[in-house]
């Protein structure tokens, strides 16, 4: 028998006795599984018995127990003879096929160590049969980029645990249906935020059938009924939902929830504006295991907040503007939360410092408060600040603070580490340096727009916060530019650093560059600064992730071309209109083969050579603008077509892109996004040519003008696929960029 | 334990070459950690399923992470360092450790292997562990069609 092993061992195995094989090529790993090899030389069918007590009882160590009896009875002398002939079998397959003498479970937990979306797991699937089965088994998460290809895949992949839907428009209950059959085990999370046409009917069959299912999301639901909510309280497991902007469901719906999903510990409610104090009292009192509850948006009073100051875990509160909540109701209540940890209150405008006291009186471990855009903020609270000195992370963007309140938290906070002073007006010198001389442990601090602060505050900040990480400090604009050489001097712990619309030059760059943890500079709205200060940031900040030189117009090649030396992990640029980069930067930009997101609008010089060049390095490029590019034509939209499978955002408007570069994108299946206003070379019919045939694009932005020549049934069909017009009506504009100085960074849609 | 000395073991290889180690560090290999607590211990222990140049260098690792004066970054150096040999080695040192149930070299070993991996093509993977494509003309291009592009 072992001869004739030897002699398969030679070719690629097919093993008949698949049993006996198996124990051999997982190298008998134990003693025992030697035991049993040993017997099976004798007797097949009771070592398959034997085998399988063996695997039922493992996990009580009886291996152990067995392999040290083994040991120590008459049969280990037999058997170190026959583990040294399993091991010379072995060596002479491993000569041959190295790898395959690793087990499934060693090639699994390879597997498990290569990145979720890696091309590598689908080459490895491909290599042979075997590898194809343990890929199948091994993955976990599901992300389709087309529907309609759904079911080959969920034959394939038996085991998932995570199905993400965010590249499907249209998702309808008979795919919601094949998933719950397939996955009705293993489901644990699915995402359906950016998913429409699905009805309560598809909902129900996935919280009924998949028993495991603990988060749900259902965000943007916007046609999502009460027949929805009822469907959704049939998972009976589920521990986190979030239902933003639901807008139909109401307090019945959210009762049947709160009955039925009663281990919830995390519900988004926010713009689910038929909800009142009812339903939200409904979940306080029915599910007592609330961890997060996110109720920004709704019209509800402080009746709901009895219940929910009560539940005994909650430790997320969330009530961005909230009208119907205000002092007097407030003050009706008693005690808050104690396991309280974070409170937003942001644009609450009928409530005072007097009622976010009735709040969050008794809430030991409130570490996180935000008051921004509130009227919460008054000299009365000053006195009140001596409540909440364990804060670690306080925004009062928007607020009208004075320098008691300044003094106040400066006095009683000292354990902060994040605070935001965004856009406040009455934020001065004074107030800042009293501030930092106190908060020693301040690692994140935002003083943007804050117009009366001068370097005398930098001075203060940068003396005494030494572990400070963030400093956001845009439109600062009184700050001069020796400031910004002391932030390098003395804070080289930044990792993040906002100094756009400041007056910095070289010298400042040069004292900046000596922070070589930074991961993002932003540095927009800065003429004065050039490649030679570029450089040097370049050269030392090998970190860095993201870049903005938005209207840097000093900037040319040579410092991008250092940019892209020296930061190779570089993820994110924005060179809008720096009129003096050409080409040469593109190439160079290439060389950061984690670019994702690529801004050049209004740059003139740049051409589709250079864009060619970034499609075919930058695989993972997602979003791009390239706005105004007057230079880019169809052959740069025919290199992304060809190269950036991973785009998900484009903005083309005023190139003088074709019919034929348009139809040419619609080849990337993850495109989702496209703005195509004033692209002088498109016509009705080109345009809707490409409209067919994109196939995930989710959101179009046109002129209003494409709107009659656009006929309905093309309309239809777009809706029908989930996809959405967003019609504009901006007039052409023959400058680059007329409202200059504003600074207007994209959003990014996840 | 009463000795103030360290205790040691000593482990055979399968070419009966024996090696001396503290049993600290031995004991990070949960396989050998079970025979001593279970007092199952025959001098020297047998690991008929390593030879002697690969238990050379788990020996090696184990030592080194053993130590408790070293830093964490340190031995992370020292792992960067280790793992830099030929793939063959790698493998059979995956295959020690997964025998002795060392669950630190395995994850390094592990980590290093898919790293390496990392965007190998079809006919890359096939040629560098050299396995066969068992795959029919017809079966490969079902496989292929399956749409590996359909999904992430």
């Amino acid at each position: 028998m072992m001869r004739m092993l030897m002699r398969r061992s030679s070719k690629q195995l097919r093993p008949r006795n698949w049993f006996l094989f198996k124990q051999l090529e997982s190298g008998s790993q134990n003693l025992s599984v030697n035991g049993i090899t040993f017997f099976s030389f004798y007797f097949p069918q009771i070592v398959f018995l034997f085998h399988l007590i063996y695997t039922l009882v493992k996990d009580y160590c009886f291996c152990n127990f067995f392999s040290n009896f083994l040991s120590l009875t008459k049969f280990h002398c037999n058997l170190s003879v026959l583990m040294k002939k399993a091991h010379k079998t072995m060596q002479a397959m491993k000569l041959v096929n190295p790898f395959a003498s690793l087990s499934e479970e060693i090639k699994s937990t390879i597997l498990d160590c290569l990145d979720e979306d890696s091309e590598t797991k689908k080459s490895f699937s491909l290599v042979c049969k075997s590898f194809h089965s343990i890929e199948s088994h091994q993955r976990k998460t599901l992300k389709p980029l087309y529907i309609e290809l759904i079911s080959r895949i969920l034959t394939r992949y038996p085991l998932i645990h995570h199905v993400d839907l965010t590249y499907c428009p249209r998702v309808e209950d008979r795919v919601l249906w094949s998933i719950s059959n397939a996955y009705w085990s293993t489901l644990k999370s699915i995402n359906l935020s950016r998913s429409r046409f699905f009805t309560h009917m598809g909902l129900s069959s996935l919280a009924s059938k998949c028993w495991g299912l603990i988060e749900l999301d259902l965000s943007n639901a916007t046609e999502l009924t009460d027949a929805g909510a009822a469907a959704i309280a049939e998972a009976k497991n589920l521990e986190k939902l979030w239902m933003a902007r639901c807008k139909l469901v109401s307090d019945i719906g959210i009762g049947c929830i709160a009955v039925g999903c009663k281990k919830l510990k995390l519900i988004c409610l926010k713009w689910c504006v038929r909800l009142t104090d009812l339903g939200v009292g409904l979940i306080a009192t029915k599910c007592k295991d609330i961890q997060s509850l996110d109720l920004s948006y709704l019209l509800i009073t402080e009746k709901c907040l009895v219940p929910i100051l009560q539940l005994q875990y909650l430790k997320e509160l969330i009530l961005v503007e909230c009208p119907g909540i205000d002092d007097v109701g407030l003050g009706i209540l008693k005690e808050s939360c104690k396991s309280l940890e974070v409170l937003n209150i942001s644009k609450c405008h009928n409530m005072s410092n007097v009622g976010l006291f009735s709040l969050i009186n008794g809430a030991e471990r409130l570490s996180h408060l935000s008051l921004a855009y509130g009227s919460a903020v008054t000299d009365d609270f000053a006195k009140c600040w001596y409540k909440l000195s364990g804060l670690k992370s306080i925004k009062l963007d928007g607020c009208l603070v004075t320098f008691s309140t300044i003094k106040a938290i400066g006095d009683w906070c000292v354990s902060l580490k994040e605070l935001s002073l965004c856009k406040c007006p009455g934020v001065t010198d004074e107030g800042v340096s009293y501030i930092a001389q106190r908060l020693l442990q301040l690692q994140k601090l935002d003083i943007t727009c804050c117009h009366k602060i001068t370097c005398a505050s930098i001075d203060s900040i940068t003396n005494s916060c030494s572990s400070l990480t963030s400093l956001r400090m845009e439109a600062c604009c009184m700050v001069a530019q020796e400031a910004i050489v002391l932030i390098g001097q003395r804070c080289q712990s930044l990792k993040e650093l906002d100094i756009t619309d400041n007056e910095i030059d070289d010298e400042g760059l040069e004292s900046i560059s000596r922070c070589t943890k930074l991961l993002s500079l932003k540095m927009g709205v800065c003429p004065n600064i050039t490649d030679c200060g570029l450089s040097h940031v370049a050269m030392s900040c090998q970190k860095l992730i993201e870049l903005d030189l938005y209207r840097c117009i000093s900037i040319t090649d040579d410092g991008i071309a250092a940019v892209a030396n020296g930061c190779p992990a570089l993820e994110s640029i924005n060179m809008a209109h720096c009129d003096k980069v050409t080409d040469a930067s593109l190439l160079s930009l290439s060389q950061c083969l984690q670019l994702k997101v690529l801004e050049i609008r209004g740059c003139p010089c740049v051409s589709s050579v250079g864009l060619s060049a970034v499609a075919t390095n930058c695989k993972k490029l997602s979003i791009l603008d390239i706005k105004k590019c007057c230079n880019i034509d169809d052959t740069g939209m025919i290199s992304l077509a060809r190269y950036s499978q991973y785009l998900k955002q484009i903005n083309l408007s005023y190139c003088p892109v074709t019919d034929a570069g348009l139809v040419a994108l619609a080849s990337i299946s993850r495109l989702q996004n496209m703005t195509i206003l004033h692209v002088t070379g498109l016509t009705p019919n080109g345009v809707v040519a490409a409209l067919f045939a994109f196939r995930g694009l989710m959101k179009v932005k046109l002129h209003t003008s494409f709107k009659a020549s656009i006929p309905q049934s093309v309309h239809s069909v777009m809706e029908h696929r989930g996809c959405v017009f967003h019609w504009r009506n901006k007039a052409f504009q023959v400058e680059t960029d007329p409202n200059g100085w504003q600074i207007q960074l994209p959003r990014h849609d996840g | 334990m009463s000795s103030s000395e360290e205790r040691k073991l000593i482990l055979k290889s399968s070419d009966n070459e024996e090696f001396v180690v503290k049993e600290s560090s031995a004991v990070q290999c949960l396989t050998i950690k079970n025979l001593v607590e279970d007092r199952c211990v025959s001098d020297p222990i047998p690991l008929a399923n390593v030879d002697s140049k690969i238990l050379a260098l788990v020996i090696e690792f184990m030592e080194k992470h053993a130590e408790t004066t070293l830093s964490n970054s340190e031995k992370k150096e020292f792992d960067v360092e280790f793992v830099k040999k030929p793939f063959d080695d790698l493998l059979e040192l995956i295959l020690a450790a997964n025998y002795l149930d060392f669950r630190e070299l395995m994850d390094v070993l592990c980590n290093t292997c898919a790293k390496q991996m990392e965007n190998w093509s079809v006919e890359e993977v096939r040629e560098k562990f050299n396995i066969q494509n068992d795959y029919t003309v017809e079966e490969e291009k079902a496989a292929r069609a399956e749409n590996p592009w359909a999904f992430e």
